[in-house]
């Protein structure tokens, strides 16, 4: 008897072992490029440090500087604000997209190739080109406006309009991530389904509450996770777009590191924002994978 | 004792052979090459490509027998770029070309004082150089960068338009302002022609230094909450109302006012006086052959002709990181291209020099109209941004409050005393005595 738990023992390591090996070259990369940088922006967050000059240790001294400071608390909440209105839109349009497609219609792999376009093209590029579609001295859609009797509006320079550009092209571009999962999940479940539901009497919009919505839960709720963490580190579509102008209106905590970092040149500060945006961010995340484990598992 | 005379018939026959190789008596560590992080421009006014001068760039690598890689760098990441190269233990260029508005002390500080080299091999006539320059590129005593290419700016125009409205060149700010009204229009095609191009990040503090103020002086003390601020921000609200500027000014950069100027949608803009030649290019400018220019005028409480205007400045300079063994041929280099002679050369090839000999050269006047409004600018021209730490940060906080004036989103008295606010925090942060 003994030697069979032995031998299970070693089987055992024996696979545990396997196991790591297999994963080291993960785990290297992992540790390599995101552990030890990690933790150096850690450590810097508690340094005065510039560019040509010795690190000072400053305590929580970044911490403070930040809480103390509007612009930041500002752009964190314009981050928050950004990310419910295009998560949630990206989510709405996705989904109604994803049913959509799942009809059977005339070229329908032709539309689902389309849709997915601008997840295809690269967010430089894209915001590049939105650039100059919105431009407004030269921009075609203040062109169109005005064959249209309409006046230009100046689309990237006034506060409003700018932070709803940059929330509509970040939607376009990224709402064929949300399609991409939710499509094929909404194939997956049987029509047999549906089609009880309707021999017991019900209507389109009960069928999507009780069968569609309750099977694509644990996908919604998974890309949820994804697309906030996503959003809330956008940054090279709005710095191609508008520069988190005009006058900060489009400045998010991302733009915000960018300037302490790169602009201004306070890596510790600037480490220090990372180190809070990461906080932010795993704490929705595990909110949700909590909702997510319960919806699935029960509580 | 075999043994000795063996290594000393060893040595006899392995001196003579080293001698013979040609090897320096006194070895002078002679790099391959030398690689020099710049701005496209800089490269293409030295080796002949821009209107098919001389090659500077061959005759150096000849002259020393070493390879000159130019590493052109695009303007808007040059300095992130240059700043994390500086971070390393030891960096790529030997040679980095640097703007005088990047020169804060944390900069200059990562680059070799070239006191040293300047004591043992002379640059000649360093008193051809404008002194603010040079100031502007010395950390305690000691000069980082030698000027290579200096850009003053320039009131350019479109002639069409001022004879259209029968406009004179404006000698002050408040003609300009006026000239600027009129010949706002919109054209029988639709497209709305602005009179002044208006660049947020930069056209404002032009403006204001026009009118005589400023938001930090030299010394990086505090002076924006001034007379002068306010009758400039008053001025350019006024053009703001009356439409004369472009309403999307604070995302127009400098590139997309030069793009509606040779478009035609543009009757006036401050930029840098080389571009006379672009604007007049009939292969790019719709404007070309029509496209004339002026000194920046003064406000009319100013007695002083022409007024204050920017001053661009490049440098070039040896960062601390470089690889040792090039150094010297780093200084080489940056003597022989800031030379008398070759700064003529490269003025020939497009360049805007940074020695105020080269303006009177008549064959440079010949080929640059502007030379002269240039020459009589140059003693006004400052660079844009006094070099002290904090500078960018208290830049952008100027330039958002000017805006929210100029726009009416605050009063101008609101919009200066939160910028007091601000900027006089950063100030206090980085240690700069008010």
């Amino acid at each position: 008897m003994n030697q069979y738990v032995v031998v299970a023992n070693n089987k055992q390591k024996k696979d545990i072992r396997l196991g790591f090996l297999l994963l080291s070259p993960a785990l290297a990369v992992l540790t390599l490029f995101i552990c030890i940088p990690g933790i150096m922006a850690a450590g810097l967050s508690f340094f005065n440090y510039r560019l040509g000059q010795t690190p000072q240790f400053a305590g929580f001294m970044n911490y403070v500087y930040l809480f103390q400071n509007p612009d930041f608390i500002i752009s964190i909440i314009r981050n928050l604000i950004f990310v419910c209105i295009v998560v949630l839109l990206q989510l709405i349009l996705g989904l109604a997209v994803s049913l959509l497609l799942a009809k059977n219609f005339k070229f329908q792999k032709f539309w689902v190739a389309c849709l997915l376009t601008p997840m295809a093209i690269s967010p430089a590029v894209a915001s590049v080109i939105w650039r100059y579609l919105l431009n407004y001295n030269i921009g075609p859609i203040n062109y169109l406006l005005g064959l249209i009797g309409l006046p230009r509006a100046q689309w990237l320079s006034h506060p409003i309009l700018a932070f709803a550009s940059i929330c509509f092209v970040y939607i376009w571009q990224s709402t064929p991530h949300i399609i991409i999962a939710l499509y094929p999940a909404r194939l997956t479940i049987p029509e047999t389904l549906y089609e009880a539901a309707y021999i017991d009497g019900a209507n389109s919009f009960q069928s999507f509450r009780h069968i569609t919505l309750p099977l694509l839960k644990p996908v919604i709720i998974i890309m949820t996770i994804f697309r906030i963490m996503i959003s809330f580190r956008n940054f090279g579509l709005v710095w191609t777009l508008t520069r988190g102008g005009p006058n900060n209106a489009t400045e998010l905590a991302s733009i915000f590191l960018y300037n302490e970092g790169f602009r201004y040149w306070r890596f510790g500060s600037a480490s220090a924002v990372a180190m809070v945006l990461v906080l932010i961010t795993v704490f929705i995340s595990i909110k949700y994978i909590k909702s997510m484990q319960q919806s699935t598992f029960g509580a | 004792m075999k043994r000795f005379i063996f290594l000393m018939m060893a040595l006899c026959l392995i001196t003579p052979t080293i001698t013979a190789t040609g090897k320096p008596e006194v070895p002078i560590e002679k790099p391959e090459k030398l690689v020099v992080w710049c701005n496209t421009v800089h490269e293409s006014v030295t080796n002949g490509t821009s209107r098919g001068g001389a090659n500077l760039t061959a005759e150096f690598e000849k002259l020393y027998d070493v390879k000159i890689e130019w590493v052109p760098l695009a303007w808007d990441q040059m300095l992130e770029k240059i700043q994390l190269e500086l971070t390393v233990s030891q960096g790529e260029p030997d040679v980095v070309f640097a703007v005088v508005d990047w020169a804060t002390p944390a900069f200059l500080e990562s680059f070799i004082d070239l006191s040293p080299y300047l004591k043992k091999n002379p640059i000649e006539n360093m008193e051809d150089f404008s002194l603010g320059g040079i100031n502007a590129f010395t950390l305690q005593g000691g000069l980082r960068f030698v000027p290579y290419r200096s850009n003053v700016q320039l009131m350019h125009y479109n002639k069409d338009l001022f004879d259209m409205y029968g406009l004179k060149e404006p000698k002050t700010m408040e003609e300009l302002g006026e000239a600027a009204k009129k010949m706002t229009h919109t054209r029988a095609d639709g497209a709305k022609v602005y009179g002044l191009a208006f660049i947020g990040s930069q056209t404002p503090l032009e403006i204001i230094r026009a009118f005589g103020g400023d938001v930090v002086d030299s010394d990086g003390k505090y002076v924006l909450n001034s007379s002068e601020t306010r009758k400039a921000i008053a001025f350019m609200k006024d053009l703001y109302v009356a439409g004369a500027i472009p309403p999307n000014f604070e995302s127009l950069t400098s590139a997309n006012s030069r793009q509606l100027y040779v478009n035609g949608l543009i009757g006036m803009m401050f930029q840098g006086d080389n571009y006379y030649y672009q604007l007049n290019d009939s292969t790019k400018s719709g404007v070309a052959g029509k496209s004339w220019f002026a000194s920046i005028p003064p406000s009319q409480d100013k007695s002083q002709q022409p007024g204050n205007v920017k001053l661009a400045l490049w440098g070039a300079g040896i960062p601390k990181n470089a690889k040792k063994n090039t150094n010297d041929m780093a200084y080489e280099f940056i003597k022989f291209f800031t030379s008398r002679t070759n700064q003529l050369e490269m003025a020939l090839n497009g360049n805007s020099p940074s020695r105020s000999i080269v303006y009177e050269n008549e064959e440079y006047i010949k080929l640059a109209p502007y030379a002269e409004a240039s020459l009589s600018s140059s003693p006004y021209a400052y660079p844009l941004i006094p070099a002290v730490n904090g500078i960018a940060e208290v830049m952008d906080a100027a330039l958002e409050e000017i805006s929210r004036a100029i726009t009416g989103s605050k009063t101008i008295e609101n919009a200066l005393s939160d910028a007091s606010k601000k900027i006089l925090s950063i100030l206090k942060r980085e240690g700069i005595p008010q």
